[in-house]
């Protein structure tokens, strides 16, 4: 939650009484058209739809319908912004005559209008923006896909005519009062409800297309239907709420067509692809471990480790100070923190600046670090057979238990097997898998240098979190909130840079994955 | 029951001191609400949606602690009076003579005179004249024991910093300050996340106003007494729970007396179940996270648990862009 103050707060309580929705409503027959045909087609594919080629083909295809019903960008830059590949769409319409015979007429047609509305020079939210701007002075302008704010922005800053035009985010709306004006682009469905029923701005424009159905209004979050009721078993009131008002020039004769659902482009799906050293045997060699996968803004995702004690670095704006860049554990992450993933130089940054500390010990180091590790597993692969990590673990585990040589669980002595993992927390917990490992009269050196390892780690996330709070404190963090993403270069610490992306969703089930996919970046728009 | 203070709060905003909104005073009036409302067999449920929680949850808990030292049973004065009574002479304590006036003094042998009781307070020595009050029965509230050295001075003014608070004199006017400033109990407790909460509790300037005049400022961390925000030597009024991954332990959820404070959707989610006789306040911000989750979970127990009740049920407007849902729950 962003701290707001009691002047703060009531201006959002100001806002929600005075606030005016007013909806424009846009004719664009070419985009009607497009949209209608792609919806038809996508229902006449049927389950087909979900075949590997329609995906492929439809994917795009909607990405880009979307796009132009949804950014106020002329058609051709907002084409060229989101990677259209018009050659792969028309090898596919090609592939369609072969495969999909019925279906490649409505393809060729679709791609057609596809195509004369990308040579349009335009797009129909620029002239409502600038006459906005013309009657008000400044305006900020929210649209669904936080992964055009960057490219819009940029327009807005290099057309005199929408130069007073900024771009919002709905987390910036999480604040106190925004701005007087607001503009979302599209309809009051492609938008989080708090932007309308909690808002930031005194005005709210709703600028969207006629054949796109949108009827929200204010109502009632708890059960009851009606604004008072007042009984022996419950009272239930409704404050004032914004108003609702129709922009009487565009109202008439609205025939909307499509949900707003219709036209979002298809949900991603990330699953553990591209992993072709990922058997389903899950041999002894193979390192899984148990991951969740964490929702990051801008339909992009990560799997972030589920061990016992696992951790993320995060950027939590609620917090202040030191805390506002900690590692945070698996359990604790959620919505509206910034997770930092490693975007350029490959990998965990914390390992190799750790190696750095170390030095010229590094090698040596390692070496008994993997070592140890080697043995223990090889260890029990004698004793127990050539079984999966986990089962090794757990057979492990209830070995050293049942010689009450450790109350560990067996997820904490699958997690010691790791290369994650430097060394167990307590002497007695490494001197029981050491003694295991056979490798008891070593105990006390290779102690000695997993805690110098786990030292150099320690003082590399302290200069990371040094470093990003140095960053933090100089830079400001509005498109990091604006975009829900953000850069922060890390040459002096080793070249690379991290990339702190919104939190937009947990999954709550733990899934097992092969560790090289652990903090890998996945794009849902690839 | 002694009448509940009128509460006159200022706010700071840019150098300028205003009067409270209506939204804060709506929010301390559901904490003094619930504060008196029965809770013997069953509790009540108050979830309030609001397009920002902020200091929601505190200004709930004000309520609610000004409320509950209103309503301090007087029957309790003659059995006060008659502790101090049977004390030692020469025991320390505390006379608070006037509003935002302290004295640090010793008890003195009683003494009967005209045919009633007194307890006598000493407060300055020898040399300042052996200055005593006679306190009757009605006044002994103002008569605390006190961990002080029972050393007095010659003179003293009362404004004794360790034991006045003109800002919580202020607040709770004749009610119990003395109390809260002694003797440490759970009135109400917040769930929520600890920073947030520290932040307008314990960091944002308040003021009180009299006639128009500048009175006292404070913070509400003067009158809630925070159990986390108190050092060892202090007493407490209510507790903080934050959201972490333990839970309350079961001290904390035996030791509430009034109710349970839930400042957001993940508390209330988390641990909304914990407390099954207290009254329970559920403040959800429209723009956070688990909105819906918590409007779903709150319509299911409305739905399942709610009960006729003989209790009335307070009856207020929220403020602007809020919604309140009040029911009834039997003790599970």
């Amino acid at each position: 939650m962003i701290s707001i103050s009691i002047g703060g707060a009531t201006s959002v309580y100001n806002n929600a009484s005075r606030c005016e929705i007013l909806r424009h409503r846009l004719d664009h027959p070419g985009l009607a058209e497009l949209s209608h045909s792609l919806r038809d087609l996508a229902r006449s594919l049927g389950d087909e739809a979900e075949d590997d080629f329609w995906r492929q083909t439809l994917g795009p295809i909607r990405r880009l319908a979307f796009t132009f019903c949804s950014v106020p960008l002329p058609f051709a830059q907002a084409a060229k912004a989101i990677g259209f590949d018009w050659n792969k769409i028309h090898r596919q319409v090609k592939f369609c005559e072969q495969m999909f015979p019925d279906s490649h007429k409505k393809l060729e047609e679709l791609t057609n209008k596809l195509e004369q509305l990308n040579m349009e020079d335009g797009s129909p939210f620029i002239q409502p923006l600038e006459e906005l701007i013309g009657r008000n002075g400044s305006l900020s302008v929210m649209i669904r896909n936080p992964r055009m704010n960057q490219v819009t922005a940029t327009y807005f800053a290099n057309t005199p005519s929408l130069r007073k035009a900024r771009i919002a985010s709905a987390a910036q709306l999480r604040g106190a009062h925004f701005c007087d004006i607001l503009v979302t682009i599209g309809p009051c469905g492609w938008f989080p409800e708090y932007v309308f029923s909690a808002p930031r701005a005194t005005t709210i424009h709703v600028i969207s297309f006629r054949w796109i159905h949108d009827d929200w209004r204010p109502g009632s979050s708890f059960l009851h239907r009606s604004n008072t009721v007042a009984g022996k078993t419950q009272n239930h009131f409704i404050g004032s709420m914004p108003r609702l008002a129709e922009h009487s020039a565009t109202s008439a004769n609205a025939t909307p067509g499509l949900e707003p659902a219709d036209l979002l482009p298809p949900m991603p799906t990330f699953t553990r692809r591209g992993a072709p050293h990922m058997g389903a045997s899950g041999g002894a060699a193979e390192e899984i471990v148990p991951a969740r996968l964490c929702y990051l803004s801008g339909n992009r995702a990560v799997f972030v480790p589920a061990d016992d004690g696992a951790t993320s670095l995060i950027i939590d704006t609620a917090e202040t100070g030191l805390s506002s860049v900690r590692r945070a554990p698996t359990s604790e992450l959620e919505e509206g923190q910034y997770i930092l993933l490693r975007t350029s130089g490959g990998g965990d940054l914390i390992a190799p600046l750790a190696d750095r500390i170390l030095g010229d010990l590094a090698v040596a180091r390692r070496t008994q670090q993997t070592e140890w590790k080697q043995q223990l597993i090889s260890k029990a692969v004698d004793r127990f057979g050539p079984l999966g990590r986990r089962e090794l673990a757990s057979r492990l585990c209830s070995e050293l238990r049942s010689r009450r040589m450790t109350e560990a669980r067996p997820a904490n002595v699958h997690y010691w097997m790791s290369a994650k993992c430097i060394s167990p927390r307590e002497l007695s917990d490494f001197a029981a898998i050491m003694t295991f490992a056979e490798l008891e009269d070593k105990t006390q050196d290779l102690w000695a240098a997993m805690q110098e390892i786990a030292r150099a780690h320690t003082r590399a996330g302290f200069l990371i979190r040094r470093m990003l709070l140095q960053r933090i404190t100089e830079t400001s963090l509005e498109s990091l909130e604006r975009d829900g993403e953000m850069v922060f270069d890390l040459g002096e610490l080793g070249g690379g840079t991290l990339s702190a992306f919104r939190i937009i969703g947990m999954q709550k089930e733990h899934v097992e994955i092969p560790a090289d996919q652990l903090a890998v970046l996945m794009d849902g728009e690839d | 029951v002694t009448p509940v203070v009128p509460v006159n709060l200022h706010f700071e905003d840019s150098g300028n001191w205003y009067s409270l909104p209506d939204w804060a005073e709506y929010f301390i009036n559901v904490g003094k609400e619930l504060a008196n409302a029965d809770q013997t067999e069953s509790r009540m449920v108050t979830a309030i949606a609001v397009p920002t929680r902020a200091f929601g949850a505190a200004f709930v808990s004000l309520g609610m602690v000004i409320s509950d030292a209103a309503a301090r049973d007087r029957s309790s004065d003659s059995a006060h009076f008659e502790t101090l009574f049977d004390l030692p002479a020469g025991t320390p304590v505390i006379y608070r003579h006037k509003p935002g006036k302290t004295l640090r003094g010793i008890l003195q042998a009683p003494e009967l005179s005209g045919g009633k009781l007194y307890v006598r307070v000493q407060v300055h020595n020898r040399d300042g004249g052996n200055l005593t009050y006679l306190i009757d029965e009605t006044r002994a509230v103002q008569v605390q024991p006190a961990r002080h050295s029972g050393k007095l001075p010659k003179k003293q003014g009362g404004d004794n910093v360790r034991f006045a608070n003109q800002f919580v004199d202020g607040l709770l006017g004749e009610a119990d300050p003395v109390q809260l400033g002694l003797r440490s109990k759970l009135c109400c407790a917040i769930v929520g996340r600890r920073n947030v909460l520290e932040n307008e509790i314990r960091k944002t300037p308040l003021a009180i106003h009299v006639n128009g005049r500048h009175y006292a400022e404070g913070q509400l961390q003067d009158v809630l007494r925070v159990d986390r925000f108190v050092s060892e030597q202090q007493s407490f009024r209510s507790g903080l729970i934050p959201l972490g991954p333990e839970p309350p332990s079961g001290e904390v959820i035996h030791d509430i007396e009034r109710g349970v404070i839930f400042d957001g959707a993940p508390a209330f989610l988390r641990w909304g179940d914990m407390w099954k006789t207290r009254h329970q306040v559920i403040i959800l911000d429209r723009t956070e996270s688990y909105f819906d989750d918590a409007i779903g979970a709150i319509n299911s127990r409305y739905t399942q648990n709610r009960i006729d009740s003989d209790h009335a049920l307070p009856v207020s407007t929220p403020p602007s862009g809020g919604e309140i849902l009040t029911f009834r729950e039997p003790f599970q």
